[in-house]
């Protein structure tokens, strides 16, 4: 059975803070999220029966989230001001206009329901095949891609202002975010094939 | 129906990031082709991976990557890195005796005070004495204060039981640490914590980290050596919440407790 290395794993930070980021929904708590994924990670040797590192690194990150979220609800809750975490290292301050746009799609991200978010981060935002991240969320291949499927829909809806009617079209809200205006652009340069 | 829409939606997901079978892909297309509304959620599917796209960008912050990196150092080893550790032992052992040398330079070298990271670094090592009992007066409180400033008492509220503490001599001040422990819930580990008040001024506060105002209180949160370590100044002193394996709002929440 392969042994975790413990040496490979930094790679994989980037690819983990985006996706704690999109299912935190903060930048704040995602950077705290990953430093206890990889802190139980690390704590002791871990084999990966099978699975794909990244994969299994998907897996910790869910249940250490799940975990985080059910120790918050049963903590008494202070009026902590946690938002305000003002970062000293502004990475993206030369990149206004993109450093917003992510902004938007993650904060987006963060408001699909629970399995639907997780279907997209595990398969779009780590890059796991469909197979893995049905085995790392533990759900059926099928469930996934259908969670995917919604998932997408939903994100693009809400980031167009898009809003479903009764008689199952849809309608637009006024003003229209800048992310979903540059995906409809990149849209015309996709080649079918 | 229900079912053949649903498999609709995952073949739709499979085209669009084309990970569907090539001859699925034919028949499927075709489809697409005599029904409009398959087109227009095709489209979607393509929009939204265009806006995730552009979230492949984002990096990690520099704390969180140097944090990530000190664990994977000095996570346990594998077997075979063991192996290569033994074979490898003598020059680590000249390695660090130069580094030892060279701390020690640094050390003797400083301004008369420690730096805030020397500081959180005692507050990470194992306690010597026990732990001061709760206030006989104050229950909110531990039995020890440094320079008026008293130690808290968690246990019945947060959770965090006092387990030691220590005293250390660095650059003429005096760091005095209690710990804390949380008890371990079913599949987690337990989390111990130092709480450090540092006798005389406050300290320098370093440049880096994140600023975090909670109450009127300014919080700095900073990563080093894969601890997080949250700094405050309280009546003119450091003060230090350090641990492995915490959260930064952890330690703030429990900065901030009254």
């Amino acid at each position: 059975m392969p042994a975790l290395d413990p040496r490979s794993l930094p790679r994989h930070t980037d690819r983990l803070y985006r996706a704690a980021w999109a299912l935190c929904g903060s930048r704040e708590d995602a950077e705290d999220l990953v430093q206890e994924t990889f802190a139980r990670v690390l704590a002791r040797p871990r084999s990966l029966r099978g699975q794909d590192e990244l994969a299994y690194l998907m897996q910790v990150l869910r249940n250490t989230f799940l975990t985080q979220r059910r120790t918050a609800s049963r903590r008494p809750q202070v009026s902590s001001t946690l938002e305000e975490i003002a970062p000293v290292d502004h990475s993206a301050a030369d990149r206004p206009e993109e450093a917003a746009q992510m902004h938007e799609a993650l904060s987006t991200i963060a408001k699909l329901s629970e399995p639907q978010r997780l279907a997209l981060i595990a398969v779009d935002i780590v890059g796991l095949s469909y197979r893995e991240a049905a085995d790392a969320l533990g759900t059926r291949e099928q469930t996934l891609a259908v969670r995917l499927f919604r998932a997408r829909e939903r994100l693009v809806r809400e980031l167009s202002g898009e809003q479903r009617q009764p008689d199952g079209g849809t309608s637009r809200r006024d003003g229209e975010s800048s992310t979903a205006k540059k995906a409809s652009y990149s849209m015309v340069v996709r080649d079918e094939t | 129906m229900k079912r053949d829409s649903s498999q609709m939606q995952a073949r739709l997901a499979a085209l669009a990031d084309g990970t569907l079978a090539p001859g699925e892909r034919e028949q499927l297309l075709e489809q697409i082709g005599q029904r409009p509304e398959l087109a227009g959620e095709l489209e979607r599917q393509r929009q939204a991976l265009s806006v995730l796209a552009t979230l492949q960008s984002t990096r990690a912050p520099d704390t969180l990557r140097r944090s990530v990196e000190s664990l994977a150092t000095s996570a346990p080893p594998t077997k075979r890195q063991d192996h290569l550790r033994l074979r490898f032992a003598a020059a680590g052992a000249l390695a660090a005796l130069a580094a030892a040398a060279l701390a020690i330079a640094l050390a003797t070298s400083s301004q008369g005070q420690p730096t805030l990271m020397q500081a959180a670094d005692v507050a990470l090592r194992a306690a010597t004495v026990p732990a001061p009992p709760q206030s006989p007066t104050r229950h909110d409180e531990l039995a020890r204060s440094v320079e008026g400033i008293p130690y808290p008492y968690w246990q019945d509220s947060l959770g965090w039981q006092a387990t030691g503490a220590r005293t250390d001599q660095i650059a003429g001040r005096t760091v005095n640490t209690v710990f804390y422990a949380a008890q371990a819930r079913a599949g987690s580990d337990s989390k111990r914590i130092g709480y450090a008040i540092v006798t005389g001024g406050a300290l320098a506060l370093p440049a880096n980290g994140s600023v975090i105002h909670d109450r009127g209180i300014r919080l700095q949160l900073l990563r080093s050596d894969g601890a997080t370590v949250l700094t405050w100044r309280r009546a003119g002193h450091t003060c230090i919440l350090v641990g492995r394996g915490v959260s930064g709002a952890q330690l703030a929440r429990l900065a901030t407790w009254q």
